[in-house]
């Protein structure tokens, strides 16, 4: 019943600790492995062709598809964020999936989902400084009446709290429920058993986080750059 | 009675409650189920559209119900209270 | 420091633990963004943008040419409708002419045709005529040839029986006779 977070390597600096953990680590090996596929892409298409054809089909198809969904979900302006919305379409996506190549999920910790959700957050306040004017943004936290400012900014708060939790909570409990089951189950019977929870936690719970978390995102977005 | 089966008796009946929240969850989504039916019924056209929206919709509303998983998750195995206190105690 | 519980709770190294709320974790949250900003920096730079711009560039292109090919449609259309009125423009004359040649032709036979008939007629009736004047001319040379026995005739007859003037009073009187007797036409 093994599921914590090992502790791998401690670093003394200024005198805090810091631990490198089982989290940091395996988030390194995905970037890793992320900037090696980006490489080989970008190997692979040194030339471009007019009319493509095969993996440079699947490549533009991938990269058509995530901008209109990055347009239908956060309107016009959204599209100046589509790169960074790639980026961690991807990294959730890698990082969910890696729990069936036996990697501890650097998604179940709530650091990295934290880290995003603080992402998005900034990145809403500055959405919504660049397009629509500071003064406009700022002053949108007193509509419709001066006293709701509390209540607006609360509501903008909770918004990277409830983001990073809904992924922690989906991808440990997963991750958990798993473990459980392993333990229960008598060892010859771990090969086969455990494939359709494998499949529900892993896969379809997975991907259909990353879609959420990068929906609701853009739709934030969206939401703080709208003209009235 | 002892103080510390105390503790673990009183934690594993809070994770217990804690897991009420599945009922609410249970029956928004499926509001939420009835009403892409009822969509897709309407407009056969339009089923694609309405299964991604009732997907994403699912999964956000399915957001109380995990906040209540975990807290039962926590009690249950993770309790960092109850490690405090044995390390405290003895 | 054992007695002060909170600050026990806050600065205790975290020890295999799932989720936890302290300086750890505020730590390892920085770190996390650094990683990630990271990655977005190289990802984009080296996969996104630049499929970005050249999915751009292919669609500019394309705009382009079905533009020009807009444009190359127009003028062929214009240029189609252009020709086809020609055609029938000629079309046209060419019917005008074929009638006219036709009609000229036509015309001309029917002269031809005209002029040789009234020649025909005129050489019959020209022949009739002819006919006329020879029979008259062979029953006047009849008609001298009888007289001219006749009066032979009579002057033998007349030599032998009677004198001179009873011979010119008979001559004249056959002569009114004869006159007067209409001739075998």
């Amino acid at each position: 019943m093994d599921f914590n977070i090992s502790n791998i390597w401690l670093v003394e600096l200024f005198g805090v600790e810091f631990w490198i953990t089982q989290t940091i680590v395996n988030t390194w090996i995905i970037m890793v492995f992320l900037i090696g596929f980006a490489v080989f892409v970008r190997f692979k298409l040194r030339k471009m062709d007019d009319v493509p054809t095969g993996f440079q089909n699947v490549i533009e198809a991938m990269i058509e598809a995530f901008e209109g969904f990055v347009k239908s979900m956060s309107g016009e302006h959204g599209k100046y964020f589509a790169g960074w919305f790639f980026t961690v379409f991807l990294f959730i996506l890698v990082s969910n999936l890696s729990a069936l190549v036996g990697f501890r999920p650097p998604t179940a910790d709530w650091v990295t989902t934290a880290a995003l959700g603080f992402a998005t957050f900034f990145l809403t306040l500055y959405a919504g400084m660049r397009f629509r004017g500071i003064g406009r943004y700022l002053k949108s936290f007193f509509e419709p009446v001066w006293v709701f400012f509390p209540l607006n900014v609360m509501g903008e708060l909770s918004r990277p709290i409830s983001l990073s939790f809904r992924l922690f909570g989906n991808i440990l409990s997963g991750l958990v429920l798993i473990a459980m089951v392993y333990t229960l189950l008598p060892f010859a019977l771990r090969f086969l058993l455990p494939i359709p929870l494998h499949i529900f936690f892993d896969l379809f719970v997975g991907a259909l986080q990353t879609i959420i978390f990068c929906a609701l995102s853009l739709s934030y977005i969206g939401a703080a750059c709208a003209e009235e | 009675m002892d103080p510390l089966s105390f503790v673990f008796g009183a934690a594993q009946l809070s994770a217990a409650i804690a897991l009420l929240n599945g009922i609410a969850t249970t029956v928004g989504q499926g509001k939420i189920g009835a009403a892409a039916i009822e969509a897709i019924a309407r407009q056969p056209e339009s089923a694609g559209s309405v299964r991604s929206t009732m997907l994403i919709t699912l999964g956000v509303a399915e957001t109380s119900g995990i906040y209540g998983l975990v807290i039962a998750l926590l009690l249950l195995f993770q309790n960092p209270l109850i490690a405090l206190y044995l390390q405290l105690a003895g | 420091m054992h007695s002060f519980l909170p600050l026990q709770i806050l600065t205790s190294a975290p020890d295999e633990r799932v989720f936890g709320l302290d300086m750890q974790t505020l730590i390892h949250i920085i770190a996390q963004s650094v990683n990630i900003l990271l990655l977005t920096a190289l990802l984009a730079y080296l996969l996104y943008k630049p499929v970005q711009n050249f999915l751009k560039k292919r669609s500019e292109k394309i705009k382009t040419q079905i533009d020009q090919a807009a444009l190359d449609m127009a003028t062929a259309d214009t240029l189609r409708t252009q020709y086809k009125e020609n055609l029938d423009q000629i079309e046209q004359e060419r019917v005008e002419i074929l009638d006219a040649a036709h009609k000229s032709a036509a015309d001309k036979s029917r002269k031809l045709v005209q002029a040789g008939q009234t020649q025909a007629e005129g050489l019959y009736t020209q022949a009739l005529v002819d006919i006329e004047k020879e029979k008259e001319k062979a029953q006047d040379a009849v008609k001298t040839q009888i007289i001219m026995l006749s009066s032979l005739m009579a002057g033998k007859i007349v030599a032998h029986t009677v004198d001179q003037e009873t011979q010119d009073r008979l001559f004249s009187e056959a002569l009114t006779e004869l006159e007067a007797t209409s001739w075998p036409t």
